[in-house]
């Protein structure tokens, strides 16, 4: 549901979106059955003691959250070590999975904690440097241009920008932005993965948003 | 629809998340506001920014050498067998009958206590503290009583007397106040 164009609609073009809506809501609803149907499956098996069925967890899933943790820690040094903590803290975890939630939501809430936790620890660390350091630290992330990212930054120069501008966000705001505009996840998803309800998720969303949109703007970003 | 309706549901309808009506809404008034239209267009920019981030490829072979490394670790660190882990639960069920019945034991034949009195306390008068000895006992269990003030409603009793008496009640018994939560 993309606002290329901003015109007044029909309230027969309002029957369309609803239908299509709830066509696409239930195709998804199956998506999701099956991938829970598989994934319970696998745990059930590891719990059993099959090894094999978690590495076929790990497979499934390593990708998404390598990308989860790398958007919160932006460093790559660190993210062989953080992806073994996650995966290891979920295998442990496992006979507590309850297989009525969605095992992808489960884990990305395990990583979710693991990767606010980190960055907490590194606003402790930041608090110990004086103000020039700290303003040498955010400097150097930032592009150097004075023109808009539109007219003349690049690629990698907007991801520094972007990424400097999540780096500023509350730790949980930050989370919850990249779970939605990065990862995909629906209110939903993001509820049961955050273990909120979702007029939390929606209240959070709303103030992370207002939040980045204020660091971007007084950057010059948009 | 105004602008700040509008300006609060930019986010849900661009994420998709608004009904027809008030998809068709948001649609409508940003057709006609220059501001909210202004505002749908930082936003759409921030996303696009955002957008710039989404591509994290992973190096090919990584995952599986993950994969050794992280079985490598299970093994060294002897990460307990799930497929051994006794089931607990009929013992907790033994524990907890057990708990019960020695609680049964020890409670029966016991005589009932009288209600809790605390002691008298400094800048009241003794007819203030016996008052407020009886709300507690008349009150022990009664967190509407206690929350509504009523205690308060007695003819005899002065403002001044009733804001001291609530607050030595409050302050000695806690318990009484932060438990209730109203419905909503």
């Amino acid at each position: 549901m993309k606002p290329g164009r901003i015109t007044p609609p029909s309230k027969g073009q309002s029957e369309v979106v609803d239908k299509e809506t709830r066509i696409a809501r239930r195709e998804t609803a199956d998506e999701t059955l099956a991938l829970r149907s598989r994934d319970s499956r696998l745990v059930s098996r590891t719990l059993a003691g099959d090894g094999e069925a978690f590495e076929d967890l790990v497979r499934l899933y390593y990708d998404r959250i390598r990308a989860l943790v790398y958007h919160h820690l932006h460093r790559e040094d660190e993210l062989d070590d953080a992806l073994q903590d996650i995966f290891l803290k979920a295998f442990q975890a496992l006979p507590r999975f309850r297989k009525r939630s969605n095992f992808y939501t489960w884990l990305y809430r395990i990583a979710s904690n693991y990767c606010i936790d980190r960055l907490r620890k590194r606003r402790l660390e930041l608090v110990s440097l004086d103000d020039d350091e700290k303003r040498d630290a955010i400097e150097a992330k930032l592009p150097t241009s004075s023109q808009t990212p539109e007219e003349s930054f690049s690629s990698s120069e907007k991801v520094a920008l972007v990424r400097t501008a999540l780096g500023m966000l509350d730790p949980l705001f930050q989370n919850i932005i990249i779970l939605r505009e990065l990862e995909g996840l629906s209110y939903e998803e993001l509820a049961e993965s955050l273990d909120i309800n979702i007029g939390t998720v929606k209240s959070r969303l709303a103030r992370a948003r207002t939040e980045l949109k204020k660091i971007l703007e007084d950057m010059d970003a948009i | 629809m105004d602008c700040r309706k509008c300006t609060d549901l930019l986010n849900d309808y661009l994420d998709g998340e608004l009904d027809g009506n008030e998809f068709a809404e948001v649609e409508h008034h940003v057709g006609r506001c220059p501001y909210c239209k202004a505002e749908l267009e930082r936003l759409l920019k921030m996303r696009d920014l955002m957008a710039e981030l989404k591509s994290v490829e992973v190096p090919e072979g990584e995952r599986e050498a993950f994969i050794d490394a992280l079985r490598a670790r299970l093994a060294s660190e002897g990460v307990p067998d799930h497929s051994k882990r006794k089931d607990l639960r009929p013992y907790l069920v033994v524990a907890i009958a057990a708990v019960l019945i020695l609680i049964a034991v020890v409670s029966f034949g016991r005589r009932p206590q009288p209600p809790p009195m605390i002691g008298p306390a400094a800048g009241l008068t003794p007819l203030e503290n016996a008052f407020v000895d009886r709300v507690i006992a008349g009150s022990l269990d009664d967190h509407v009583l206690a929350t509504n003030m009523e205690f308060m409603s007695d003819p005899g009793l002065t403002s001044g007397q009733a804001l001291a008496i609530w607050k030595v009640v409050k302050e000695t018994h806690s318990d009484l106040f932060e438990p209730y939560e109203p419905e909503d």
